[in-house]
């Protein structure tokens, strides 16, 4: 409570140089997006080249515009030409969740092992090695085997592209106390388990949220991949039924529709970051 | 025995001593690995679960035995690949790093813009490479190229941008150029962070070069996995992910060493040591 009055005048001052750099910072880029959009626009018209090869921006905001105002249409039969995206992103968005579920618990659960017992640290340490250097690509097809056209080889691939950073990040987190701080805690004879909850736990989160932040994009790329292999609905299979259809301004929707999942879900970690770790340095500064 | 010999004799039976050592902490290491196969193999045992389901280690060591020349051979085009693949992505990827380093405006308009297409999920126009670049190794280079071009891009601006603010200060006082200070100072402070986007982009290209693969492909490991997965030919496509899992760790531990000897005078490498 008293540290609320002291944080009131810095307030002022970022929100005025907030919208301060609102001119600096967002209007260079969104020009120098304009000028592609545009040089591409000019490229396509000028060349004429033909809308299945590669489509103008224009045509396939056309198209993705068409696509989103379907409203939420599952397809009507498998195989069925695309109708609406939302549907398609609601499937990519669950599977790549789940999969992104999943991994975080395995991720941490292992985590927590490793970084209690010497033993199972060097004895899982090259399983996991192996697992992570791996093309995890090259495993979709055997869980498209196993578990057929459903949301497990999706989620699957997906929990395999993300357990790594979680682990590897929540392993280092977990290590690197601050060695007073843990001298401290020792020296008013604190238990394991409250060092661990009350200091390598909050020490741990500043590196939990970084791995998140890159984990919502693999998982995406896992459930992406999963679906280009084999599957009935979602994003992938929206793109590869119509690439091979040559209906290509519907490949250039699913592509900008996946890279806005990929924008809005990274943003989300970072919003959830600074709400949970605003005790931190990195986020006070 | 004169006291040189014995002085020469103590470290050696101090090395002796770490090799116990090392040996001693590689066994649990050893153990990890043997006891995942052997569960792996008895369980399938025990089960009874068929070839076509998941085959049993030993099933697919021998197949890997068997088809080990035909996948090495495959695999040079998948490492090919990947290989020009990333070399055009670093390569194009730093040289755009140093032109944003040079002209301000460059990096305030299209550094945004690259953390956004960073988040690109690349592998979704495989299917669309294929009609545009056709069969060969061509899409598989561009699509390689495309997912490790960003990561380079903006780790290397990363790298740039984090530079002593005291060392600049002095590289400006002893007047050094722009161009001094970009290949003196800023150029060594983003060495790990270039490193680091490397280490990921080696399993990326590779990635990258299997998924083309799996569209569209004459040769490649991918389409081996692609023609065995659709043959169901179990034993023999998890001998192929079981090649690329040896190699993968081969590359690995290749990058590792590789980032000790360029960064040695780095902090994070000679602490770990």
């Amino acid at each position: 409570m008293t540290t609320a009055t002291p944080a009131l005048h810095p307030a002022v001052f970022v929100r005025r140089s907030r919208l301060r750099g609102v001119g600096e910072n967002v209007l260079p880029p969104l020009i120098a997006l304009a000028l592609a959009l545009a040089a591409w626009e000019a490229l396509v018209r000028l060349l004429n080249i033909p809308i299945y090869l590669l489509p103008a921006p224009s045509d396939v905001a056309g198209t993705l515009w068409k696509l989103i105002s379907a409203g939420f249409v599952p397809p009507t039969y498998v195989g069925a030409p695309a109708e609406g995206i939302l549907y398609d992103t609601y499937v990519t968005l669950a599977e790549a969740m789940v999969g992104l579920l999943i991994g975080t618990f395995v991720g941490l659960f292992f985590a927590v092992v490793m970084t209690h017992s010497r033993f199972a640290e060097q004895a899982l340490y090259p399983i996991i090695i192996s697992i992570r250097s791996t093309p995890i690509i090259a495993l979709a097809p055997v869980f498209i085997i196993w578990f057929g056209f459903t949301i497990m080889p999706k989620a699957i691939v997906a929990a395999l592209a993300t357990f790594y950073p979680v682990l590897v990040n929540c392993i280092t987190g977990m290590r690197a106390v601050d060695p007073a701080a843990l001298e401290f805690f020792e020296s008013v004879h604190a238990s394991r388990s409250e060092i661990f909850w009350r200091l390598r736990v909050p020490n741990t989160m500043p590196y939990f949220f970084a791995a998140l932040r890159l984990n919502v994009s693999l998982s995406l790329i896992g459930a992406i991949v999963g679906e280009l292999v084999g599957a009935r609905d979602g994003v992938g299979h929206m793109i590869t039924a119509a690439a091979v259809t040559l209906r290509t301004t519907e490949v250039f929707s699913g592509v900008v529709v996946l890279t806005a999942l990929g924008v809005i879900l990274t943003e989300l970690v970072t919003f959830a970051q600074r709400r949970v770790l605003f005790w931190h340095e990195t986020e006070r500064a | 025995m004169t006291a040189t010999t014995a002085a020469r004799a103590l470290p050696r039976v101090g090395t002796r001593d770490g090799q116990l050592a090392r040996l001693r902490g590689t066994w649990p290491s050893v153990f990890g690995l043997v006891a995942f196969f052997v569960i792996w193999e008895v369980l399938i045992r025990a089960t009874h679960t068929p070839a076509f389901v998941v085959p049993a280690p030993s099933l697919v060591v021998k197949r890997l035995w068997e088809e080990f020349p035909s996948y090495a051979y495959e695999f040079s085009f998948t490492l090919a690949a990947a290989g020009i693949g990333l070399a055009i992505g670093t390569t194009v990827g730093i040289v755009g790093a140093v032109l944003m380093a040079n002209w301000r405006i460059l990096e305030k308009s299209l550094f945004p813009l690259a953390v956004i297409l960073k988040l690109v999920p690349f592998v979704a126009i495989a299917p669309l490479l294929r009609i545009w670049l056709g069969y060969e190794l061509q899409p598989k280079i561009l699509l390689a190229a495309l997912i490790t071009f960003f990561p380079v891009l903006v780790n290397c601006i990363t790298g740039f941008r984090s530079v002593d603010p005291l060392a600049l200060e002095f590289f400006r006082s002893v007047g050094a150029t722009r161009w001094e200070i970009l290949t003196r100072l800023r150029w060594m402070t983003s060495q790990p962070h270039l490193f680091a986007a490397l280490k990921v982009n080696v399993n990326l290209a590779l990635a990258g070069a299997i998924v083309g693969e799996l569209f569209s492909s004459k040769n490649g490991i991918g389409m081996v996995i692609n023609e065995t997965a659709l043959n169901l030919d179990i034993p023999a496509m998890f001998a192929a992910i079981l090649f690329l899992a040896i190699t993968g760790v081969a590359l690995t531990l290749f990058m590792n060493w590789g980032e000790r000897r360029v960064l040695a005078w780095h902090e994070s490498v000679r602490t770990t040591r």
